[in-house]
């Protein structure tokens, strides 16, 4: 009995010695990193980019600048947002650089957590492409579009209007992004609005609401991937990003835009983080984002629409929409509304 | 307060101190007009939100029904799975313990979307097979609805509810089972009048904490709530979260909300054990329960074995196996089988780094929230003073938190502290710690009332000091019940996801968090894929601590105590 128990303590003081030193281990391991050398930088980069679209980008980096290591960090944009700002709020250590839509940029510039930088490869782009004060860059385009099932819905039966979805033929048949949560779903609604004009929005929105009850989800690809499996006909607020990679896996997916909507687009740039102490990295790197080579590397590796004007690559806009015209959304105003309208989308029966 | 005693109550006082760091924090947003750290205001504003919200009565009306629905399943179905497991001579019983060791392994995020593979209306392969066989049409069973969430959540809750509740059953004093028969009475009668009163207080605890953890578990109402339009507190909070800009000071709010139920309930609990002396069954004439002859039934208990095997476990694992093999999932037009989202998953940068931090943070939050729980669970039922109520309640608090809202409160508090741990493993180690010591405590406070306190006052007239009575009697004879504890903390700590999302960072990333970032990036497949990776991994490190620990990983499904003679 005592030999018994004297065991059970030794294995137990054994445990307790292999979990300090194990603890010990992982402190010293994660909490003093070996210092990097004084002539390298580490870069840590928020984005909501895949971290896999974003390899190939990041080894050509390396390559270019050996002496800087980038420490991408992926988070959805909302997360990236909440993460920069409590972080610069507690004087943290926080991202140098950030990669996410434009809706938070702004609420990042407004917040007063961005420096201003012009890159040179600014130069390149529209002007609407960029902060007018150098605050971000868009890089990659993030068009939407209203996705279908191509066993489930011929060319025939495709709703050609916006009205024509709100027949309750459609019913329990259509996904569509939450508009609730006055995220990407309400931002590309309430972007309809001076399109379509304010009555006919409203009487359109609560004609779909009522009579086709859309199911809602708070992810956007969950979207293409519910039409492509046959679940749903109709998918409202689709990414052609994701339209495009599942057609390309062979999957029963189309997309259209009902008449009058144009190909509303949200840019996804790229800016430096207020007190970044790494300030020429983090300038270096949103100049390699931007430039065209970098630019042809993401057009052609990932189904990730580039932002370079003019550019020839396999996942360029002008390639797999060549006839449509490219309109930015959310606009501030938007942005600034979209909160408010969740609730209001919710009353409709949403 | 005896001053001898005074050790016992630093790590309750530890373990309160740590949960109102939260606490506090989400009171403090709830009240305030923008973030915590940024300027504001104090404002009613948020609960206004709250009330204003149109579906509030739904929400609260689907909270409360789902979360009581999945948790009466959960505890009924344990209960019987206990007592076939624990006290019958029912063939098939160490396979059916390692299968809800295995169920216990699953992320509840991954097993959610098996269910959605199998129970949407038009895709659902059970569906689909319905109607073919009956020409019913392909859209019978509809898992988008509160009863698809009860039984998702039940299924899942099961295994936990088991753990709980079976050291209850194996504790029972044999001598009161032996007067009943003895006294005449038939077996059913004994049960219904001995075993069932016994059990009460564990059935009670599993019925409590499973109706908090579905009240607050937001996976199934984000993937099956939202979906099936059954708007939950969860789903809501969940809501607010990825507005853009986040809106944390609404979802404090319903939080907050979330809070007082849960207090409700955790008070209700308190006053229920409070005649705790009406349990003891473990007294120093304890000897092994007895385990009932089934007789002829015994391969009819063995038959609902399978069928509960081949209603939840085989065709869960089988399914997501099946949907992994698929570059995407459409049943009526297959594409091609393919390896694809498994070798997207293996080159995923993060996935290495995941499981070894994985491993760091589970070990470690399972020890410490072991040691932490038993010392509030000892002082809220052996020390019934002010402070150790007072400390127990606050201790409690983090039940309430939705994962994502303990991770907010977690990352404001460590920003600010001069503890310089976050960016690291520890603040997840803390996070998990924090959060799960109410839950483990819950694992002992059973067990604990059952223990008679005549074993421990022996002890002390024979001149043992607190350590050694802890030491030689309550610890081995709490050893089945604190192991089950540090093993699911262990499991779910590994698969948990939300505060890793807002702790995490690139040199902390977890498995879970790797897994996420898969799914809410559109790799839905190849997160599938991750999932049984993880089962795979999970099912692994259980068996190296199996070998750590030297303990029978049937023994932590199928605790049986000490008998206390053999002390």
């Amino acid at each position: 009995m005592r030999r018994r128990a004297v065991g059970n303590t030794a294995r137990v003081a054994a445990l307790v010695v292999a979990i300090v030193v194990l603890a010990g281990g992982g402190f010293y391991f994660f909490y003093y990193p070996a210092a990097p050398s004084p002539q390298q930088a580490s870069l840590t980069v928020y984005g909501s980019v895949d971290t896999q679209d974003m390899q190939p980008v990041l080894k050509d980096f390396h390559g270019n600048y050996s002496y800087i290591t980038v420490n991408y960090q992926e988070f959805t944009p909302p997360k990236a947002f909440a993460k920069i700002s409590a972080e610069l709020a507690a004087r943290n250590a926080t991202a140098d650089v950030t990669f996410i839509t434009n809706s938070l940029m702004n609420a990042l510039k407004s917040a007063g957590d961005l420096i201003s930088y012009n890159s040179t490869q600014s130069a390149n782009y529209p002007s609407n492409y960029h902060d007018p004060k150098g605050y971000f860059a868009t890089a990659i385009l993030l068009p939407v579009v209203f996705s279908y099932n191509t066993q489930l819905v011929t060319s025939a039966n495709l709703p050609k209007t916006l009205n024509e979805l709100t027949n309750s033929s459609w019913r329990g048949k259509v996904i569509m992004h939450d508009v609730t949560i006055g995220s990407t779903g309400t931002q590309y609604m309430l972007s309809l609005v001076p399109i379509v004009g304010n009555a006919t929005f409203t009487a359109w929105a609560k004609a779909l609401a009522t009579n086709v009850q859309p199911t809602l989800t708070s992810d956007t690809t969950a979207i293409a991937n519910g039409v492509a499996s046959g679940q749903y006909s109709i998918g409202i607020v689709t990414y052609l990003h994701d339209v495009v990679r599942l057609q390309s896996q062979g999957a029963p997916i189309g997309w259209f835009l009902p008449q009058g909507v144009p190909l509303l687009t949200a840019p996804a740039s790229v800016g430096i983080v207020r007190g970044t102490p790494h300030l020429a990295a983090a300038q270096l790197f949103e100049d390699f984002i931007l430039s065209k080579n970098t630019q042809q590397v993401i057009g052609n590796t990932a189904v990730r629409f580039i932002a370079y004007p003019g550019l020839t690559a396999k996942y360029a806009v002008s390639s797999v929409a060549p006839d449509e015209m490219i309109v930015f959304f959310p606009t501030a105003q938007v942005s600034a509304q979209a909160r408010t309208f969740g609730p209001i989308f919710k009353s409709w029966g949403f | 307060m005896n001053l001898r005693g005074l050790p016992l109550y630093l790590p309750v006082l530890l373990a309160a101190g740590l949960a109102i760091l939260p606490a506090s924090y989400l009171i403090f947003g709830s009240l305030w007009s923008a973030d915590p750290g940024l300027p504001g205001q104090l404002t009613s504003q948020n609960f206004a939100a709250v009330a204003s919200d149109p579906t509030l009565g739904a929400v609260l009306f689907n909270s409360v029904a789902y979360s009581l629905g999945a948790a009466l399943f959960a505890a009924v179905l344990a209960f019987i799975l206990a007592i076939a497991l624990q006290r019958t001579d029912a063939p098939l019983k160490r396979f059916m313990t390692s299968s809800l060791l295995v169920s216990l392994a699953i992320p509840w995020m991954v097993e959610d979307i098996a269910w959605t593979y199998l129970l949407s209306p038009r895709i659902g392969l059970y569906n689909i097979w319905l109607g073919q066989l009956f020409g019913i049409g392909d859209s019978l069973l509809n898992i988008y609805s509160i009863w698809g969430l009860i039984w998702v959540m039940g299924l899942s809750l099961t295994p936990l509810a088991y753990l709980i509740i079976s050291p209850s059953l194996s504790l029972v004093d044999p001598h009161l089972e032996e007067a009943s028969l003895v006294s005449g009475a038939r077996l059913r009668t004994t049960f219904f009048r001995i075993d069932l009163p016994l059990s009460l207080p564990s059935i009670l605890s599993a019925l409590l904490l499973c109706t908090v953890i579905a009240l607050e578990a937001f996976d199934a109402s984000a993937i099956i709530g939202i979906p099936g339009r059954v708007w939950t507190l969860t789903n809501s909070i969940y809501g607010q979260t990825v507005q853009t800009p986040p809106n944390f000071e609404v979802a404090s709010a319903y939080a907050v909300i979330l809070v007082a139920m849960t207090l409700t309930l955790i008070l209700l609990y308190s006053r229920s054990i409070r005649l705790s002396q009406r349990y003891v069954t473990v007294s120093g004439r304890t000897g092994r329960p007895r385990t009932f002859s089934l007789g002829r039934y015994r391969w009819f208990v063995a038959g609902g074995f399978i069928t509960y095997l081949f209603v939840y476990l085989v065709p869960v694992l089988s399914v997501l196996v099946f949907v992994s093999l698929h570059n995407f999932w459409n049943p009526t037009d297959l594409p091609p089988i393919t390896l694809a989202n498994y070798e997207n998953l293996l080159i995923f940068p993060s996935i290495d780094t995941g499981i070894f931090n994985s491993a760091i943070v589970s070990v470690t939050a399972a020890v410490a929230t072991a040691a932490l729980a038993f010392f509030l669970s000892y002082t809220s039922t052996r020390r019934r003073s002010v402070i150790g109520r007072s400390a127990e309640l606050l201790a409690s608090l983090p039940l309430a938190f939705p994962t994502i809202v303990l991770g907010i409160g977690l990352l404001w508090a460590l920003l600010r502290s001069p503890l310089p741990i976050y960016g690291t493993v520890w603040a997840l180690t803390l996070a998990y710690t924090i959060r799960y010591v109410p839950i483990v405590s819950r694992f002992l406070s059973g067990p604990l009332v059952q223990l008679a306190k005549e074993l421990e006052e022996v002890s002390r007239i024979c001149g043992a000091g607190v350590a050694t009575t802890l030491r030689r009697i309550v610890f081995p004879l709490l050893k089945p019940s604190l192991i089950a504890g540090a093993v699911y903390v262990f499991v779910v700590s590994i698969k948990d996801l939300g505060a890793a999302v807002m702790l995490t960072t690139g040199d902390s990333a977890l498995f879970s968090s790797a897994l996420y970032n898969l799914w809410t990036h559109g790799d839905e497949l190849v997160a599938v894929a991750g999932g049984i990776l993880y089962v795979g991994v999970l099912s692994g490190a259980l068996l190296i601590l199996a070998i750590i620990l030297k303990v029978d990983l049937f023994s932590i499904m199928s605790p049986r105590p000490c008998a206390a003679s053999h002390l």
